[in-house]
């Protein structure tokens, strides 16, 4: 297992308990999404799994090494994993675009031609023209701009992990598009990728395990579509499912038999190709 | 950071609360003006006597009053050992080079350091019992008469209202930005103490930023709402004193003259 | 129908680095009294500098403006124009001034010059207009997100203007957040009769909208209802928008030879649709 929680316990400073005896275990490769109301300890969990904060009960392992205990390397943990905050375009402050994106790798060891070919292909990766970009101040691009560059300074470091906290948030349709094609790319070239968003929708496309919290525990953990199946159970935790589960489940009470297990638009799509053949031709 | 400023506002109801924000920053001042000048255990035991009763006048969570200074125990440790081995090197109880252990050294660090504390306890509960808006309109208030002087006092009372607001939400703001930029690799807790300078910028920058972002969506809003300058406003018409708030004055002012006379 | 918003030839340029980026290019915009209208496009299409001159935040550089009959360009209109129409922003943080509900709700108030007596009374029938009744003396940092946007509204509320402009408001906001807005605006759309103007890039919220002014790139590329705005894939598309979830498989069904009998623009109404056809 790649990254391992052994009964994980967090508060913080005078505050109650946010998250109570979480065990957990993700494989490498995976993509896993978690959901749950504001307050439910998912950026907690987060923070905790790269390091940035410490349980005060528990073990957090990462390649099976205690990544708390005083003989781990920490350099080594951010070297594995890459986190990307909610608004990350808000923590640029680098002259030129090139040394805002080279900033995680300056104490990487790698020497000055290959921390440029790391910086060229993140910023790449993120759709962007190297040498068009490389010395523009980041501070003067436009919003989404600027968080393709903070997202590229993330993956020049790259991670084998990869944690995203709302990553989504502001962006429009296409902006959010883009964004999932990247990480379905990312995930598919075998980085693991965890995800805690609101967009039912967004995770319904990408992730192949959802884990729901609530109150600081796990309340559903599985694939989309066993997660996403019972409706009321998922209203009662305060998270959402996405658009093509709803339909389809208004369908089924309306007595359309659409595939039970559709959570994707084009799972729907395909349903409702078969069930409507031949009606409605013009 | 949030709380070492502005001690953070627990809405209640006992005695303080009920007490005139005028009346309250006066006998602040007063009880900082008697800290100040004692220097006997005598007198600091009166003062920490007159602080312990208006904590449980209050009515708050001891926790509260306290506030950051437990975090702050390596801050005071520092203030006394600078006093205990600077202070002079005349009598020397211990030399070792530039540092004189003394006994009137000794004694100056425990007195500022025991200053400190009662001074911040003070404040926090001043500002634990007291909304910021009442706070600063109660400076306001009592700083008018130097709008004779043209001091544009208004202005300075809504800049400061609204800065106190800044404070927490920067606050948080900088902690995300502290760990994304350890997340990255910024180097903050380093023993080179070049790579920890250096390691401000990727802290220093956003926050500044932020807070110009901030400052540049508030002033939006507040002209939205009709804000023109500070002096064509409703200003409180400020309440009459009742007979607990000159109670209260009187009796810390009494207080305060006689921590002074007793000195010596 | 009255005329509250009436604006032709707006132009608006930003100054950057030394030359001039156009944001709004010859913009014209009508709006009657208690409607409900959304102006729709991607980020940086001109929508948020559009709607920033109904109160005068931003000094009118070319063409015409009159709000509630009010021409924007008169210096001497713009404090009356703002108690008229006002503003709930997108970051629910950047907005108070005050750290405690009820004193950041008199905050307009005092702006007026409302006696002090009639501002306590405004204060609570505002808290009791967003459903906050108790809220008076909480301190704005423990609210969540849709509840700070609601003390915000409040706080415009309080000076009962006529208008009032929602700037992305539920951007920032949880989908629990997100709702609670939303039926507010929905309330005070219905019952209140105020005018709504919602700025957004959100296609299911434009859906709850008498009128859809779709924005790209500074020009308005139509107006229209939402039926006639977000059915149009190619429109939607030339906006850099997609159309919401229901319109699309409108579409892709239509694409493999299935027509539903009408272009549905809610769940609901697909489910009507897809059972009216088999």
């Amino acid at each position: 297992m790649q990254i391992e929680l052994e009964e994980v316990s967090y508060a913080y400073e005078e505050g109650p308990v946010v998250l109570k005896n979480i065990d957990l275990s993700i494989e490498e490769g995976s993509f896993v999404g978690f959901m749950g109301r504001t307050g439910c300890g998912k950026t907690t969990l987060i923070q905790l799994i790269a390091g940035l904060l410490v349980p005060f009960e528990g073990k957090v392992l990462i390649d099976g090494k205690d990544i708390n205990s005083k003989k781990y390397d920490r350099s080594e943990l951010r070297r594995k994993v890459g986190v990307v905050f909610q608004y990350p375009e808000y923590q640029l402050f680098e002259t030129t675009v090139e040394k805002d994106v080279a900033f995680g790798l300056k104490y990487s060891g790698l020497d000055r031609e290959d921390i440029r070919q790391r910086v060229k292909e993140a910023l790449e990766t993120m759709g962007f023209c190297f040498e068009n970009i490389r010395l523009q101040s980041p501070l003067a691009l436009s919003g989404g701009e600027k968080r393709r560059v903070a997202i590229a300074g993330v993956l020049a470091v790259k991670p084998k992990i990869l944690l995203f906290d709302e990553p989504v948030a502001g962006l429009d349709p296409l902006g959010r598009e883009s964004f999932l094609q990247l990480l379905s790319h990312l995930n598919n070239e075998g980085t693991t990728i965890i995800m805690v968003s609101h967009n039912a929708d967004a995770l319904a496309e990408c992730a192949k395990r959802l884990i729901v919290l609530e109150n600081g525990r796990i309340a559903q953990d599985g694939t989309v579509s066993k997660v996403f199946f019972d409706i009321d159970y998922m209203k009662s935790l305060h998270v959402g499912v996405s658009t093509a589960r709803l339909v389809s489940d208004m369908l089924l009470h309306e007595g359309i038999a659409v595939t039970k297990d559709t959570v994707r638009y084009d799972q729907l799509l395909c349903s409702l190709r078969t069930i409507l053949k031949g009606k409605g031709s013009l | 950071m949030k709380d070492l400023l502005v001690g953070r506002f627990i809405p209640g109801k006992s005695l303080l609360y009920q007490l005139d924000a005028r009346v309250k920053l006066v006998s602040l001042l007063l009880l900082l003006l008697a800290i100040i000048m004692a220097e006997t255990a005598r007198q600091y035991l009166l003062l920490l006597g007159a602080i312990g009763m208006i904590l449980v006048l209050s009515a708050i969570p001891v926790r509260a009053a306290l506030g950051s200074l437990v975090r702050m125990w390596q801050f005071f440790l520092i203030v006394f050992l600078m006093n205990a081995f600077f202070f002079t090197d005349a009598n020397p109880l211990w030399t070792w080079g530039i540092f004189h252990l003394s006994f009137q050294g000794l004694a100056q660090g425990a007195n500022v350091v025991v200053r400190i504390l009662l001074v911040m306890v003070l404040s926090n509960i001043l500002t634990c019992t007291t909304a910021p808006m009442e706070i600063t309109f109660a400076g306001e208030r009592l700083l008018r008469p130097l709008g004779c002087l043209h001091v544009p006092v208004e202005e300075v009372a809504m800049i400061v209202s609204v800065a106190i607001q800044f404070i927490p939400i920067l606050g948080e703001e900088a902690q995300m930005i502290r760990k994304a930029q350890i997340a990255r690799g910024a180097r903050f807790e380093s023993k080179n103490l070049l790579e920890r300078a250096t390691s401000l910028f990727p802290l220093v920058i956003p926050l500044f930023l932020a807070a110009f972002r901030r400052a540049d969506e508030l002033s939006l809003a507040m002209e939205a709402r009709g804000y023109k300058n500070a002096r064509e406003r409703t200003r409180k018409r400020p309440e009459p004193l009742h007979a607990k708030d000159y109670l209260f004055l009187g009796s810390i002012l009494l207080l305060s003259l006689f921590s002074v006379s007793i000195r010596g | 129908m009255v005329m509250v918003i009436e604006g032709t030839g707006l132009g608006y340029s930003y100054e950057f680095d030394g030359s001039a980026v156009l944001a709004l290019e010859d913009v014209d915009i009508t709006i009657g009294k208690g409607e409900f209208v959304t102006i729709l496009g991607q980020n940086g299409s001109g929508k948020s500098t559009l709607v920033k001159h109904l109160n005068a935040l931003l000094p009118i550089q070319k063409g015409h403006l009159c709000v509630e009959g009010l021409d924007v360009r008169l210096q001497d209109n713009i404090w009356k124009l703002r108690r008229l129409c006002g503003m709930v922003f997108q970051n629910p943080d950047n907005q108070f001034v005050s750290s405690i509900v009820e004193e950041d709700i008199a905050f307009g108030l005092e702006n007026y010059g409302v006696p002090q007596e009639t501002i306590a009374k405004k204060v609570k029938e505002a808290l009791h207009s967003v459903g906050m009744d108790d809220f008076g003396k909480r301190a704005l940092n423990t609210l969540s997100g849709g509840q700070k946007q609601r003390v915000a509204l409040a706080g415009v509320l309080a000076l009962d203007p006529d208008i009032i402009v929602f700037d992305e408001a539920t951007a920032m906001l949880d989908p629990q957040g997100r709702e609670e807005v939303l039926n507010m605006i929905n309330d005070l759309h219905k019952k209140e009769h105020k005018t709504i103007v919602m700025i957004s890039h959100y296609v299911d919220e434009a859906v709850l909208a008498d009128r859809i002014y779709l924005i790209h790139k500074g020009k308005i590329l139509k107006n229209g209802t939402p039926q006639e705005i977000l059915t149009n894939y190619a429109l939607m598309r030339s906006a850099g928008l997609l159309p919401p979830i229901p319109v699309l498989l409108y579409y892709d069904l239509k694409a493999s030879g299935i027509t539903l009998s009408s272009c549905p623009l809610t769940n609901e109404e697909l489910v009507e649709e897809i059972c009216r056809l088999s």
